[in-house]
């Protein structure tokens, strides 16, 4: 409608609607920040020295996110006898597989070409290739010596917790099951699932013997956001299912009858009996809670929608901008979760967060800032074309480059290539300028370009992200003079400038490999008298 | 680059006035009170059904403002009003943080505010309906013939508020106003229903009550600076100005130095040469800079209107009428009205409701409940030795009781009382205390105590622990 009609109907004129209507009440659904989705994520944490026994507080960790919003989490454990172990959960119980008999479930590969591909660009890495070793042995030790054998036994030791496969699944069909539903369900293939484990135990092995820094998942730029239409798909979804076992069971009730044929009649009859899912719905908007037996990939199930008060126009605005950390770090003495972050400029207000209980974990977006929607598929199938157009060899080809000075590059978490070190900065810029255009990469393509350094530093690699529910803001690029979305992640291996006086020059750049970034520098220690 | 300077803050911090020019925890604060602030919620009052939404009767846009400011719109929903305000430390009723409001811009109209109150009324069944007993004679005073109030009354307690048919038990029932507060009928609303499941009858009774500011209402500048009036002092008493202004706020200037809230006294400067000058002045941030300063600009700009550089006026007392030693700072300042106010919070008790199982005051302003009387401040008056104070709340005003003790086994348990002769009439009656545990009831003492001892003890008696007191004759 547009104002006039609105005003007709009894409405103000600048109603921008975004809440559901529940008893009188406008209900929002509340922003929480979540960990960035499909990148894996280098994490210290000392609870999971707690997980089993020799584990440390290493580990990778990636959130994975389907196209549908189905989210899981997968860690990838180091274990101190040099071992690595992977974490999947399924119904909110954790489990842990040793790496290789993952690797080996998800590819029929020989011994050789895994220990290769892990080993490829980490040769001289002589503690590495011997944990490599051991890691392949002992799971020859178990008496799996084939990828069948991997999978049955897989699937064997998993039957009695995953009571939803029917009893006429074979082990096999139960670990392809366990593979698909519960280890990196962001990737489709099994061949894509594991060159993304050999990346992440690449990583994990280069972080376990600090030679990369711990990236922690209170940094704004290892986040992004939940969104309430998401967060609403996934109860739906979930409720669904629900629904169809109840329909199931249904059925096979009905079906002990003597004389029983399933037709669309008896489907009728078996529904009318199964409920609705519209209670379960109201039921979350009405009270915030949610009850499900997967968890969603939440740290909380109440708390999730709130009443936007309308005390004034400020109150009103505020409550469609909040960004909440979650109530699970309410709780905690610590204050890592609540600190403002330096990668948090522009994205995050520093000024308005409540005092009291909720401060620092009830922020606010700035007035720029955006969130990503689901990009247009076209233009993201079109990206790894693009990448091979502008030099990247992709993985295939692999063997023919020198792995160990080139980048991996990630698109959504999927391996898709590697680039040459001197090329990449190249790569990087020309697809900006690609990215500004949004003719054949979307607009909203975060690009990521950690450089390799010589002291410790982040993890390197290009990485790409074109999902949605990313917070992004515009920014003027110096170059074509246009404006460019710049996401979390992004913006930290950028420079901005304030101020045209700010900016360097294009030579100036060149000559200097790492200028220092404005983050930390002068931009913040001058301007942002604001934030003490 | 930047799309601009201010693109790191979110949109209630970009309506901060000159954040740059504040100590960064009172930008904060501003951002909190600017939720709690009395504006203009919405435009369809009379379509609102809210429990409760706070209105500002005479709003006014800022004279000093940042553009966010209008790029949101928000003079569409006003907040605020500009008001006169003279930085002086006068008459003493402003300390800490009080402010005094000049009583005659108070009735002039000056953050004059409502409160608009609803109440949904459901007819218990589905074939009840609100209407008038056509044969009462008193109801029409107060009801129309379809049973609800006029609109535009002033409500009462105790009046009729509403009457219906209850065809359960074929009969007119009336209900009666229960509010303490005065206030108007605003609206009244019958509510249909989308589901086919209740179709009971519903009314939406909106109530609108007037809140004009009073001693103890809470009010706050643009800049953290919040303060309670403390009291409406009478326009000829307050100080004023050569060109006979009156302020309608009197800001105790201690309030500045540990704040450090310059952007308010900028506000100030602006606030006076935009009213001057018939401007609205921009108080975006990192607009001046060290070398062109935000005063030099505005100072100028009062100089060019005839007043001081710096704002400074010279004032007369409005008690004695001669002339004031100190130049003092006098401007305009948008003001806004918190939502928290005196009428809302007051709570008083001598003796009261009580809780039954502990005979202990209830809390809660509600049910007519006391403030809690905590453990410290029970250590304050002990260390003051204030030992009478401390029995009458701790006793006298709370669970007093007098209960029997047995002294010579020391028990509160052992006494009972055994009815020796029945008469008709119970004072009649021959009663005697024998304690159960001595078999006689010989040294049976009253005394006082608190009811929650005699709790405590039947409590540890439950545990088989027997207390004892030891008792003496004084």
């Amino acid at each position: 409608m547009n104002p006039k009609e609105l005003v007709e109907h009894g409405e103000h004129e600048q109603e921008w609607g975004g809440y559901f209507v529940v008893k009188g009440h406008e209900k929002i659904v509340r922003m929480l920040l979540m960990t960035r989705r499909n990148y894996p994520i280098a994490i210290k944490r000392s609870g999971w020295k707690q997980r089993g026994s020799l584990f440390s507080d290493y580990g990778i960790s990636m959130r994975c996110v389907t196209k549908d919003q189905t989210a899981t989490t997968n860690v990838l454990h180091f274990v101190t006898d040099g071992s690595a172990k992977l974490m999947f959960s399924y119904h909110k119980v954790l489990y842990y597989v040793p790496l290789c008999l993952v690797l080996r479930c998800l590819c029929d590969n020989s011994d050789q070409y895994t220990f290769q591909k892990l080993k490829q660009g980490f040769e001289d890495d002589l503690y590495y290739i011997d944990c490599i070793h051991n890691m392949l042995r002992a799971v020859h030790m178990e008496n799996l010596h084939t990828h069948e054998e991997c999978k049955m036994y897989l699937g064997r030791m998993f039957r009695v917790k995953f009571f939803e496969c029917p009893e006429w699944y074979t082990d096999m069909q139960i670990a392809d099951f366990i593979l698909k539903k519960c280890i990196l369900i962001h990737l489709d293939s099994n061949e894509d699932k594991f060159n993304m484990l050999v990346f992440m135990t690449q990583k994990l092995f280069v972080f376990a013997q600090n030679k990369c820094k711990v990236e922690g998942a209170d940094a704004v730029m290892m986040q992004e956001l939940l969104l309430g239409g998401h967060l609403y798909l996934q109860i739906v979804k979930e409720k669904l299912q629900s629904w169809l076992v109840g329909l199931k069971l249904n059925v096979l009730k009905l079906a002990k009858a003597t004389s029983f044929s399933l037709g669309s009649a008896e489907i009728m009859k078996a529904a009318k009996y199964s409920g609705g899912i519209e209670h379960g719905l109201e039921m979350f908007l009405a009270t915030g809670s949610i009850n499900s037996v997967s968890g969603l990939g939440l740290m909380q199930d109440k708390g999730l929608t709130i009443v936007a008060e309308n005390i004034n126009r400020m109150r009103y605005m505020s409550h469609f901008r909040a960004v909440h950390r979650g109530a699970f770090f309410q709780e905690m003495r610590t204050t890592e979760a609540r600190q403002l972050l330096p990668d948090a400029w522009g994205f995050i207000c520093p000024v308005h967060t409540p005092d009291g209980a909720p401060c620092g974990l009830l922020n606010h977006l700035t007035t720029n800032c955006r969130i990503t929607d689901v990009p247009d598929e076209e233009k993201v199938r079109n990206i790894p074309l693009v990448l091979t157009d502008l030099g990247m060899v992709p993985l295939k080809y692999a063997a023919t480059l020198d792995v160990k000075a080139s980048y991996a590059v990630q698109l959504d978490g999927r391996i898709v290539g590697y680039v040459a070190g001197d090329v990449a900065g190249r790569l990087v810029d020309k697809l900006r300028l690609l990215k500004i255009k949004g003719r054949s990469v979307p607009d909203t393509l975060e690009i990521v370009s950690v450089p390799l350094r010589k002291t410790v530093s982040q993890y390197p690699g290009i990485y790409l992200f074109t999902g949605p529910a990313r917070m992004m803001r515009p920014l003027l690029n110096l170059a074509t003079n246009k404006i460019e979305l710049v996401g979390t992640f992004e913006q930290v291996y950028m420079d901005i400038c304030v101020t045209p006086e700010e900016a360097y020059q294009v030579k100036e750049r060149a000559r200097n490999p790492e200028p220092p970034h404005r983050i930390g520098s002068a931009g913040y220690a001058t301007e942002l008298s604001v934030i003490a | 680059m930047e799309l601009s300077k201010t693109s790191f803050l979110s949109s209630l911090a970009q309506l901060i006035p000159m954040p740059d020019c504040n100590q960064s925890p009172r930008n904060m604060y501003q951002c909190q009170m600017g939720k709690q602030t009395m504006g203009t919620p919405c435009h369809n009052w009379d379509l609102q059904s809210e429990t409760k939404l706070y209105r500002l009767q005479t709003p006014g846009t800022p004279l000093f403002r940042p553009v966010h400011h209008d790029n949101v719109s928000l003079d569409d929903f006003a907040m605020g009003t500009n008001a006169i305000v003279a930085v002086i430390s006068y008459t003493g009723y402003d300390m800490e943080d009080a402010m005094i409001i000049n009583k005659a811009s108070e009735e002039r109209g000056m953050a004059h505010g409502s409160i608009y109150k609803s109440e949904f009324i459901e007819l218990e069944h589905a074939s009840s309906y609100f209407a008038r007993d056509p044969n009462s004679k008193t109801l029409n005073k107060y009801l129309d013939e379809d049973g609800l109030p006029f609109i535009g009354r002033q409500m009462i307690e105790g009046e009729p508020l509403y009457s219906y048919y209850n065809s359960d038990k074929s009969e007119y029932v009336v209900s009666k106003f229960k509010g303490k507060e005065v206030c108007f009928l605003h609206s009244v609303k019958l509510c249909g229903t989308l589901s086919s499941k209740s179709p009971n009858k519903v009314a939406c009774i909106t109530y609108r009550v007037p809140r004009n500011p009073s001693v103890g209402d809470k009010f706050a500048s643009r800049a953290g600076q919040k303060g309670i009036c403390s009291q409406k002092w009478p326009a000829e008493d307050l100080p004023f100005t050569e060109t006979g202004l009156v302020p309608d706020i009197v800001f105790n200037p201690h309030g500045f130095p540990s704040r450090m809230t310059i952007a308010m006294m900028i506000e100030i400067m602006a606030g006076k040469s935009a009213a001057l000058h018939g401007l609205v002045h921009d108080a975006t941030p990192f607009r001046f800079t060290e070398e062109d300063t935000a005063i030099d600009y505005f100072g100028r700009l009062l100089e060019q209107g005839g007043y001081n550089y710096y704002g400074t006026e010279t004032m007369y007392s409005g008690i004695d009428g001669r002339e004031m030693t100190a130049q003092i700072f006098f401007g305009i300042v948008h003001y806004q009205r918190l939502r928290h106010m005196v009428s809302d919070k007051w709570q008083v008790r001598s003796t009261g409701p009580i809780n039954t199982l502990t005979r202990q005051p209830l809390k809660g302003r509600k049910r007519g409940g006391g403030v809690r009387f905590g453990e410290m401040e029970r250590d304050a008056l002990i260390s003051h030795g204030a030992s009478f104070l401390l029995q009458d709340r701790m006793l006298h005003c709370s669970d007093e009781t007098t209960a029997f003790i047995c002294t010579s086994c020391g028990t509160l348990l052992g006494p009972v009382t055994l009815v020796t002769r029945k008469a008709d009439k119970p004072h009649h009656s021959e009663v005697t205390e024998t304690c159960r545990l001595c078999g006689h009831g010989n040294k049976i003492a009253e005394i006082q105590i608190p009811y929650i001892f005699k709790f405590f003890v039947t409590q540890l008696a439950s545990c088989n622990i027997n207390v004892r007191i030891e008792c003496k004759d004084v």
